[in-house]
């Protein structure tokens, strides 16, 4: 384990295993918030924008990710899909802030999602895809990859405060 | 932390709903219970946000819901006293060219 370079990299990093049901939002959010609270440095704004991507995400993957299907498929072959209904959220903080959002549910990567048309009229206007449009608005960068059939969505914005990047490439965290 | 209130106040010119706290995944069926009854042919329906801090894309379906069913039944839906932080939603979103402000 390299623990001595993850703490010199990340100030805090926390993980928590949640069930996927949109009552849950509550404590996810909360979650994220006290490490957000925990770094002294992310503007309230910053703080704010991000507790709105992780609702939209978390949202998403409550909502559709483990579908009846999934809990039929592993009911019937005896064999229930590893951490069924889970989401497995970590948050890393050091110059950027880092939330993945890890989930055995239907393979489902988020930015194939259609763009939303945000100038049609009231009539045509659809909700559709606003959420993840938020998340990508909200975020510096979104990154989706299928791995050992779970799903791994990586969120990732800078702390405008701090002056000194540290230059590790997104999506190669070690946890 | 994610809870919402809403007070409905009722008179012959309007129907004021009053909302504090967070409209989200977990509040946004409430407002459309509260709200979808009140909208209709020549009704007028303000909804005050003066105390709504949050709002996410589920808060958005709602109020999208209530403008196109205003604007079908020829009613008004109108805000008011939107907070900076819900406005910045509206914006991102495009929502601040469909809705109405007063």
């Amino acid at each position: 384990m390299n623990s001595d370079l993850m703490v010199e990299k990340y100030a805090i990093m926390k993980e928590t295993k949640i069930e996927a049901k949109v009552g849950n939002l509550e404590a996810v959010q909360n979650f994220i918030s006290e490490v957000l609270k925990a770094a002294s440095d992310c503007p309230a704004k910053l703080q704010r924008q991000i507790i709105l991507a992780v609702e939209e995400i978390f949202v998403n993957i409550a909502l559709y990710a483990y579908s009846q299907n999934v809990w039929a498929t592993s009911s019937q072959n005896k064999q229930p899909v590893a951490e069924a209904g889970i989401v497995t959220i970590r948050i890393a903080v050091s110059d950027e802030i880092i939330i993945e959002f890890m989930d055995s549910g239907i393979p489902f990567n988020p930015l194939e999602i259609d763009e939303p048309n945000l100038t049609s009229s009231t009539e045509e206007r659809e909700i559709g895809g606003l959420g993840i449009f938020m998340v990508k608005n909200l975020m510096d960068t979104i990154k989706y990859r299928n791995e050992d059939n779970k799903n791994i969505l990586i969120l990732a914005k800078k702390v405008a405060k701090y002056s000194y990047p540290l230059n590790f490439p997104v999506g190669e965290v070690r946890w | 932390m994610n809870t919402m209130k809403i007070k409905v106040l009722q008179n012959e010119e309007k129907t004021t709903l009053t909302l504090t706290g967070r409209l989200d995944a977990t509040t946004s069926q409430a407002l459309q219970d509260a709200l979808m009854p009140h909208l209709g042919k020549n009704k007028h329906v303000e909804l005050d946000l003066a105390k709504l801090a949050y709002t996410s894309s589920a808060g958005l379906r709602v109020l999208l819901m209530g403008e196109k069913t205003a604007k079908a039944q020829e009613g008004r839906l109108t805000l008011v006293n939107v907070t900076p932080e819900v406005m910045e939603v509206f914006e991102m979103t495009g929502f601040s060219g469909i809705l109405h402000f007063e």
